[in-house]
């Protein structure tokens, strides 16, 4: 009973997945409003956390990346439980394939996630001290990431929608998968807040980053379906 | 539901557990028996390459065992490649404990003697502890759904995403942090360190400690079929 | 500047010279596993794999124990 078939049509189902996320999000600015309070008031637990020493960059690196996965984990693990509570799960499996509802979900979570790290470099820029020497470094493993983010956490999302209960279950399961991301990111990162710092320092770990996300959307994309229909 | 069937159990499975019971025995033997070649720092506890090391082994054995079969279970959806998923991954668990419990035991009275130190994130030790909390989320993920056949399919492809991520930490840990471990940088390769008559013992305590996780996970799933027998009339 | 630990670094050293750095006894654990060339060690690595098999084979039996009861 699919409706689409062919590849522009899947672009098309995708793309309206995606734009239907994005309408009930700016009628209900619901998963928006959380991200920003939940960057705002974790930036500023580590404002009082910290003190007024100066930083160390790594410890900004690993505090910037903590903030920004646990943001994700606050506000992404919805994208399917809305659904299931919604009751538009028949509908979505019925009229869309599988894999376009995976690629419209992890469009509009990238996007989310997007922009909890323009709210958390703000954050940190003004509130933390932190200077961001190299921005073209900065701008891409900020891009790298949080796809590798987004892939995990939009499938992971999709497996707790099926459980018992719901979110509370994402960090668990979540944080273990991540850290390969986690400790390529952070080390990238440190590179970027440091002035005279050069493509080559984050080499291996752009490498690292963009084969992390390729292979996690692959095998998400492939295993998509066995979570999602019954 | 139709019955499933148990591993045939018959006198070729008694021959091979004797031969595993007896070559187990020779090894431990030959463990503490064999002299070797003295080093600093180790000193005896140089024989713990015997009973540390292949725990890493056979924890890694365990663990591509259970991704295969939850790559079968998702293929096929058949109840017996569940089981034989969650079982190996149990095995597979327990050897890791054991692996990062002695290895502590170890480092603490040897490199890390009269020091505080109890772990150190080495690459091997912190890629032991990941599997490991990948295997806690793996089995507190399959406590929560109800639905037998929706707990495998869900399970399995937790455990393949897993799967997927784990080898990057091969290629990240190492460059990130420091190692006790042999052919890390700096450190002397394994075929350096290690004595001939060593490598006579290791690889021997290698196959029969993978050899004894066979046993235990054969024993655990014929009592998981036995069990799914049992209840599903 | 420089002259300064120079001028340390030789009167540490007479005054190290012949001492072992840790000079720290071993006490208590410390000294019993580090005793006969530490195989003390090797045996509470071996009783430590000895008792996960064990723990194992018991929970493998309370697994069967409940078994045997369904069956009654």
């Amino acid at each position: 009973m699919r409706l689409h078939s062919g590849r522009t049509s899947w672009l098309r189902a995708t793309v309206s997945v995606f734009l239907k996320d994005t309408r009930i999000e700016w009628r209900s600015r619901f998963g928006i409003n959380l991200l920003v309070l939940f960057v705002l008031s974790s930036v500023f637990i580590l404002v009082f956390a910290l003190g007024q020493d100066t930083v160390e960059r790594n410890v900004i690196a690993a505090l910037y990346w903590i903030v920004i996965i646990f943001a994700a984990t606050s506000s992404l693990g919805r994208s399917f439980i809305s659904e299931e509570e919604g009751g538009t799960v028949l509908l979505l499996q019925t009229h869309v394939p599988g894999s376009a509802v995976f690629a419209g979900k992890l469009l509009f979570n990238l996007v989310l996630i997007l922009i909890a790290n323009v709210l958390a470099s703000l954050a940190f820029t003004v509130f933390i001290n932190a200077t961001i020497a190299n921005w073209p470094i900065f701008v891409v493993i900020v891009v790298l990431g949080s796809s590798g983010l987004a892939g995990a956490t939009t499938i992971l999302a999709a497996i707790i929608a099926r459980t018992g209960n719901g979110g509370s279950l994402l960090p668990v399961l979540l944080l273990p998968i991540l850290m390969p991301l986690l400790l390529s990111v952070v080390h990238a990162m440190i590179a970027a807040l440091e002035p005279g710092s050069s493509w080559n320092d984050v080499g291996n770990d752009i490498a690292t980053l963009v084969a992390y996300a390729g292979t996690v959307v692959t095998a998400s994309v492939l295993l998509f379906d066995f979570v999602w229909k019954d | 539901m139709d019955k499933l069937t148990p591993p045939v159990s018959g006198s070729r499975y008694s021959v091979i557990r004797a031969i595993i019971i007896t070559w187990m025995t020779l090894v431990i033997l030959g463990a503490f028996l064999l002299d070797i070649p003295r080093m600093n720092i180790l000193e005896h506890t140089a024989r713990n390459l015997y009973f540390h090391v292949p725990m890493w082994f056979t924890m890694m054995s365990m663990v591509l065992v259970s991704g295969i079969y939850s790559a079968r279970h998702l293929a096929s959806g058949s109840r017996i490649t569940d089981i034989r998923a969650r079982e190996s991954a149990r095995v597979a668990a327990v050897f890791g404990v054991m692996g990062l419990i002695t290895g502590i035991l170890w480092a603490k009275f040897t490199w890390y003697s009269g020091t505080s130190v109890w772990w150190n994130s080495d690459p091997r030790q912190s890629m032991a502890a990941i599997q490991l909390l990948i295997y806690g989320a793996y089995f507190f993920l399959r406590t929560t759904i109800d639905d037998n056949e929706k707990r495998g399919r869900i399970a399995a492809v937790y455990n393949l995403i897993a799967a997927a991520t784990v080898p990057f930490l091969l290629y990240v840990l190492p460059r990130q942090m420091e190692s006790l471990h042999p052919g890390a940088d700096g450190n002397p390769a394994f075929s350096e360190i290690t004595a001939p008559i060593m490598r006579a013992v290791f690889y021997p305590a290698v196959i029969g400690f993978i050899a004894i996780a066979w046993l235990l996970y054969r024993q655990r799933v014929r009592v998981a079929i036995l069990k799914e027998n049992l209840t599903s009339d | 500047m420089e002259q300064d630990t120079l001028a340390q670094a030789t009167a540490y050293d007479s005054v190290w010279a012949n001492t072992n750095i840790p000079v720290m006894e071993p006490s208590g654990i410390q000294a019993v596993m580090l005793s006969d060339d530490k195989i003390l060690v090797v045996l509470g690595v071996v009783l430590i794999i000895w008792f996960g098999i064990v723990f194992f084979l018991y929970r493998t039996d309370r697994k069967l124990a409940n078994l045997e009861r369904t069956v009654e």
